[in-house]
């Protein structure tokens, strides 16, 4: 029997990427993803890997944590 | 030196161009008798019938090419609409095989490949929808 958390992450990249009159197609462009990875991440439909979380980051000279919170959202169980 | 996708898309255009020219050797040959193909021995005619094969096959780099290029998402994309595309194919294989026993015509294997590509395209137009 295990147990896995389920977590949401939420972000702060579209307020961030605002901040700095950046289109979404200027940070795709200054992360080298495309338009749609940037739109997917902003509205949380998409979360990013460590790699491109860490590139995020360093684009906004932020830590990952100002950027990104994760929220226990409950326990899933399986046998 | 980065490749831009005007010229992954020329190369793209040389290789075909390049396998309908054999292709058109090849089936000049064998099939409308250019130099009297068709009385030649087998051991010549599968290597001709096989030629196009050749240029075909520099479409695998150009994809891998074009495979590394996408960000990660777009590759999440790509993996989810291929498994779907393999599970759908199998089932209408499946599918199709009942059928054939009440009697419906025997598909060439080549068609299989072809409904692939096409729940493919359906699968990757569905993910870019969804995350347009």
């Amino acid at each position: 029997m295990g147990a896995a958390l389920a977590v949401s992450v939420k972000n702060r990249v579209r307020e961030l990427r605002l901040e700095r009159r950046w289109s979404q197609i200027d940070l795709a462009g200054r992360l080298r993803v495309s338009r749609q990875t940037i739109n997917a991440i902003e509205n949380l439909r998409y979360d990013p890997s460590l790699p491109l979380a860490f590139e995020i980051a360093d684009l906004f000279v932020l830590r990952i944590e100002d950027i990104f919170e994760h929220r226990p959202v409950g326990v899933a169980t399986c046998d | 030196m980065t490749s831009t996708p005007a010229s992954r898309w020329l190369k793209l255009t040389g290789i075909l161009v390049l396998y309908a020219a054999v292709l058109a050797v090849s089936a000049a040959v064998l099939v409308f008798n250019v130099g009297g193909g068709r009385g030649l021995p087998m051991a010549a005619k599968i290597p001709i019938a096989l030629a196009p094969m050749i240029p075909a096959l520099l479409v695998i780099p150009w994809m891998i090419e074009n495979f590394r290029l996408m960000d990660e998402m777009q590759v999440r994309h790509q993996l989810v609409a291929m498994v779907a595309a393999a599970v759908a194919a199998a089932f209408l294989v499946m599918g199709y095989s009942f059928l054939e026993i009440i009697g419906l015509p025997r598909l060439p294997m080549s068609v299989v490949w072809c409904a692939m590509i096409g729940f493919w395209l359906v699968a990757i137009w569905v993910q870019r929808w969804r995350f347009r």
